[in-house]
């Protein structure tokens, strides 16, 4: 790839939600973690799905439970952290596999993570060993999981980096975390994610900490991944923008609860949340300069340990009744799959007369 | 599932009930204290550590004897009801003399560790901030310092300055203050980039402010566990000294002075009254400390979970 | 042209931190971190300089308040009633004037505060060293300051734990504003803040800039933030200025190849507002090892043998009537034929 304008199609087609199989189903899941003798609830019952080759997003501020999630489903849970309810499933091959009956540290689960289920993570390189190289690292992974010889290992590794457009890979395998960029490192990680052809993966924040051309770079080849390998992946992160470019499908969360899903047109275009429109009307987008008003969301995020029983949005939230102070609202069909966890979801006018 | 995971979940599970029943009465203790209470050997630790100081500094209610009168007629009397631990080489009460002697080692210890820690934490911390000549120096004076053994210096300052209780205390103040020194010093040189150090500099506030007064209270942590070992190795080195006859004058009680007469080998065989109550001591309180800095230093620690 | 008072002027500034090796500490290199920068900041206006890590923009602002020593260039402070002052300086009375009119603001709210200090005590010494004498007085001005940044004045006596990441960083706000400054240099004041409150302090900025008639310098990495934010834009690449100009002018044009692939990788949400991506090929060069000539010209596709030898200048040229600023052979070659 030398210099060039290339061109990506970048056209997802409003109404082109063909249903795939799917590879990851959570049910009502509540995840609690216990510290300083207290016991946070952290996820309140989740429940989402991710199809074979497409994308989910989960997107949410600090606080909201997006990374448990993940770290959920690949019981990477401290210590004094459970899962109290609710199902995690993986489909695989006809297979369902319960991950919440699995024991954290049990042989089953670490059979599953790396071979069926891999994670990458947001810093590079506090999430690759320093003083192994990064091929020694890739092949452990490889072996761990099938049972193939060293040599051939180190083949499929080598094909793996020249994959992920890691230039000269047969000499740079031998080279170490820091001798690579932050980018490069990154596509190091999705390599020793990819490298037993696992068919989820789970991606936290995975370029926010990565500058926007290397991100660029970085989504073309995620694309690529899903196009030619068929792998669902779980994206976690707080960017809009990002969501716009990578979701097929997209989840909002909010302390502890999901409070719209969907296809990304219907999250984004047709928001109905009223936090998922404040998010929407407080982001600076390009292309509008000054002549936007930036609409923050008043307030702050509860305290945590708030035992009010109504919708955890109540103070910052224009449009809540007293309803909203004493229930939880249940989810409702917004339409198809869009659905959203509110009493006074708004309509789509309602939002373009206010604005 | 293991056992460590079943005692695990018990606990969250009680903790889950009361946090859904609104039981808080606990209130919000600060987890360190909280962390350091549940430690088990260092409220062992802490027990013979507040027993011995007890019977230290109010020796008047556990003994009517004065440590420093010389009886000869009840001179190596084996253990009685008169004299709890026998009486030494010229009748002074053992029981007496590790009672009042306690209170000077403890003293001596406790206060070289505060005195050599203050000289330390002061030098460190502009050595750390300021970097250049200064460090340097330091530096290297730290090291010429930690090379020779700490016992052979002493000994020679020893016998240049004479015995007393205050020319020790200075002794082990200024041989001993580098470890703090160099721990001070690593604690500022990454202190001293975070942001707010750059803030007050762009703000205009003077340097030696800067670092004494803003930066310098984040790097005690450690130092205050440190002092309570250093407690124990300064006490430890009184009595080495002492033993040697080098320590305090041989007439005033410390631990270490006791322990001296066991240097004669038929005292040592025949009178064990005279040292194994001593050295016991000694142990005591050096392991209790230990325990207790241990204590501290895992329950300060950010790391651990809970 | 309107003639606007300049109160910041940067001139072939350098920053170069030395790589030292060996057991003798000797210099083998040096970081080129700023690398030739040239810049004129008006009174009152917002200049954002964007560019990705590496670029060397917190450098240079680093630079300006004397936390990096520059090792070649000038930068003058131009003041109306003081006078010019060149920084850095020794001058005891020019260091009291500098560290009191330019200010800085923080990017990370976790550690831009003191834990073991409250919030009074964070800007305590800085109001006394600016010569407000009583301690009534000074806790009065922190009072103020608070309500002025939208935070209740009881926050005085708090620990920055008690606050949350927003909170925070408003306070470091009125902390840089405890001086009363003319220019605030705000380092990725937003960027490590949740995005709802992002606008938050946004917003607060911009009212803060006009209630008290400040100029501000907004560095950041991301364009949205910028082209929200500034008046003008500085793009940098490997501590350089590779363009420079008004904010819907230079978001119209983008000259500098580089300009354009930093726009197009933005992802957007607006499909209308969806470009044609660019994807440069490699990642950006070591600053330690830059390339020779134009910093960009291993990357770039309009690249002419020019580029590989020699560097190009930032050279002026009008806009809308307005001063605009590219470093690119192939774009000076174009501008010049058009005028030709």
């Amino acid at each position: 790839m030398a210099y060039g304008i290339q061109p990506i199609p970048r056209n997802k087609v409003e109404g082109e939600t063909v249903q795939q199989e799917i590879v990851l189903r959570i049910t009502d899941l509540h995840t609690n973690f216990y510290t300083n003798m207290r016991c946070n609830k952290v996820l309140k019952g989740i429940s989402l799905e991710v199809e074979r080759g497409k994308t989910l997003c989960i997107v949410g501020e600090s606080g909201c439970g997006k990374s448990v999630t993940a770290a959920s489903v690949m019981q990477l849970i401290p210590d004094l952290a459970r899962i109290e309810s609710g199902e995690i499933v993986l489909y695989d091959n006809g297979q369902d596999i319960h991950i919440e009956t699995l024991d954290k540290y049990g042989k089953s689960m670490s059979d599953l993570r790396g071979s069926k289920m891999a994670m990458i993570f947001q810093d590079p390189m506090s999430a690759l060993n320093p003083v192994y190289s990064i091929g020694f690292q890739i092949i452990e992974m490889i072996r761990q999981h099938t049972k193939i010889s060293k040599s051939r290992a180190k083949e499929k590794a080598i094909s793996l980096l020249r994959e992920m457009g890691i230039s000269s890979p047969e000499t740079r395998i031998n080279d170490f975390p820091h001798q690579f960029s932050g980018g490069m490192r990154q596509r190091a990680m999705i390599a020793m994610a990819m490298s037993c052809e696992p068919k989820l993966l789970i991606a936290d924040e995975p370029t926010t900490a990565l500058d926007v051309t290397v991100q660029a770079q970085i989504f073309s080849l995620m694309e690529k991944l899903k196009r030619e390998h068929g792998t669902a992946v779980m994206m976690i992160t707080h960017d809009m923008g990002v969501v716009a470019e990578m979701a097929d499908d997209v989840v909002v969360m909010y302390m502890g609860y999901i409070v719209e899903r969907g296809t990304v047109h219907q999250v984004l275009k047709n928001s109905t949340h009223p936090y998922t429109v404040g998010l929407m009307q407080s982001i600076p987008m390009i292309g509008k300069g000054k002549k936007q008003k930036l609409q923050p969301i008043r307030g702050c995020t509860a305290d945590p340990y708030d035992t009010n029983p109504g919708c955890p949005f109540v103070t910052r939230c224009d449009f809540s009744t007293q309803l909203c102070h004493d229930h939880m609202p249940e989810e409702v069909t917004v339409s198809g799959n869009h659905k959203v966890r509110c009493h006074n979801p708004i309509q789509k006018g309602a939002v373009d007369a206010r604005t | 599932m293991n056992p460590l995971q079943r005692k695990l979940n018990k606990k969250m599970d009680i903790l889950i009930q009361r946090e859904n029943s609104g039981q808080l009465n606990r209130k919000n203790m600060n987890r360190a204290i909280r962390r350091a209470l549940q430690n088990k050997l260092a409220l062992v630790g802490l027990g013979i550590f507040l027993t011995i100081i007890i019977l230290c500094f109010f020796a008047p209610l556990f003994t009517q004897y004065d440590p420093l009168k010389i009886n000869i007629r009840v001179a190596l009397q084996s253990p009685s009801t008169a004299h709890v631990f026998g009486t030494d080489t010229i009748g002074r009460d053992i029981f007496s003399r590790i009672l009042y002697g306690g209170r000077l080692s403890i003293l001596i210890g406790f206060g070289s560790a505060v005195g050599a820690s203050f000289l330390g934490v002061v030098i460190g911390a502009w050595a750390g901030y300021r970097g250049g000549w200064f460090d340097f120096l330091m530096l290297r004076t730290s090291e010429l310092f930690l090379f020779f053994p700490q016992i052979i210096l002493c000994l020679l300052l020893v016998t240049m300055v004479g015995q007393s209780v205050g020319n020790l205390l200075g002794i082990f103040i200024f041989t001993g203050w580098c470890g703090i020194f160099r721990m001070t010093r690593a604690r500022m040189l990454s202190l001293r980039e975070e942001e707010y150090v750059q803030a007050l500099k762009v703000l205009g506030v003077p340097e030696p402010i800067i670092c004494y007064k803003h930066i310098l209270p984040n790097a005690l942590g450690p130092v205050f566990v440190n002092i309570t070992l250093s407690t124990a190795i300064f006490i430890l080195q009184e009595a080495a000294l002492s033993f040697m006859g080098l320590g305090v004058p041989l007439e005033i009680a410390t631990w270490g002075n006791i322990l001296n007469v066991a240097n004669n080998l038929n005292i040592l065989k025949v009178n064990w009254w005279i040292w194994l109550p001593v050295g016991t001591m000694i142990s005591l309180f050096v392991l209790s400390i230990n325990f207790i800095g241990d204590g501290l230093r895992d329950s300060t620690d950010p790391s651990q979970q809970g | 042209m309107h003639e606007r008072e300049v109160i910041l002027e940067i001139s072939g500034l350098k920053t170069y931190f030395p790589i030292k090796t060996g057991i003798f500490k000797r210099t083998s290199g040096y970081i080129k971190a700023v690398d030739g920068v040239d810049l004129k900041v008006y009174a009152g206006e917002t200049l954002g300089i964007v560019g990705e890590s590496g670029c060397g923009k917190t450098t240079l602002c680093k630079t300006i308040v004397m936390l990096n020593p520059a090792c070649e260039g000038k930068i003058v402070w131009h003041d109306a009633e003081y006078g010019s002052i060149q920084i850095p300086t020794t001058d005891k009375e020019q260091l009291r004037h500098i560290r009191k009119y330019i200010q800085y603001v923080f990017q990370d709210p976790q550690s831009s505060l003191n834990p073991t200090f409250t919030v009074f005590g964070a800007m305590d010494d800085a109001l006394k060293v600016n010569g407000v004498k009583s301690r009534k007085e000074r806790r009065q001005i922190v009072s103020d300051l608070l309500r002025s940044v939208n935070m209740r004045e009881d926050a005085l006596d708090l620990y920055p734990h008690e606050f949350s990441g927003g909170q925070r960083q408003r306070i470091g706000i009125a902390r840089a504003l405890c001086v009363n400054p003319k220019l605030l240099i705000c380092d990725e004041a937003v960027s490590a803040l949740d995005v709802s409150i992002q606008a938050q302090v946004l917003n607060l900025l911009c009212d803060l800039k006009n209630r008290l008639g400040l100029t501000f310098l907004f560095i950041t990495h991301s364009l949205s933030v910028v082209e929200y934010i500034s008046d003008r834009i500085a793009v940098m690449y490997l501590g350089r200025i590779v363009e420079l100009g008004d904010t819907d002018d230079l978001f119209k044009n983008m000259f500098h190849p580089y300009t354009q692939a930093l726009r197009s990788a933005v992802p957007v949400v607006d499909d209308s507002q969806r470009t044609t991506r660019i994807l440069l090929s490699g990642d950006v060069p070591n600053p330690a090892d830059p390339p020779s000539g134009c910093a960009f010209h291993e990357r770039c596709w309009r690249c002419m043998p020019k580029c590989k030898t020699e560097i190009p200048k930032l050279r002026s040229y009008m806009v809308n009537d307005k001063d605009y600023y590219v470093a690119c052979h192939e774009v000076h070659e174009k501008l010049k034929d058009k005028e030709n």
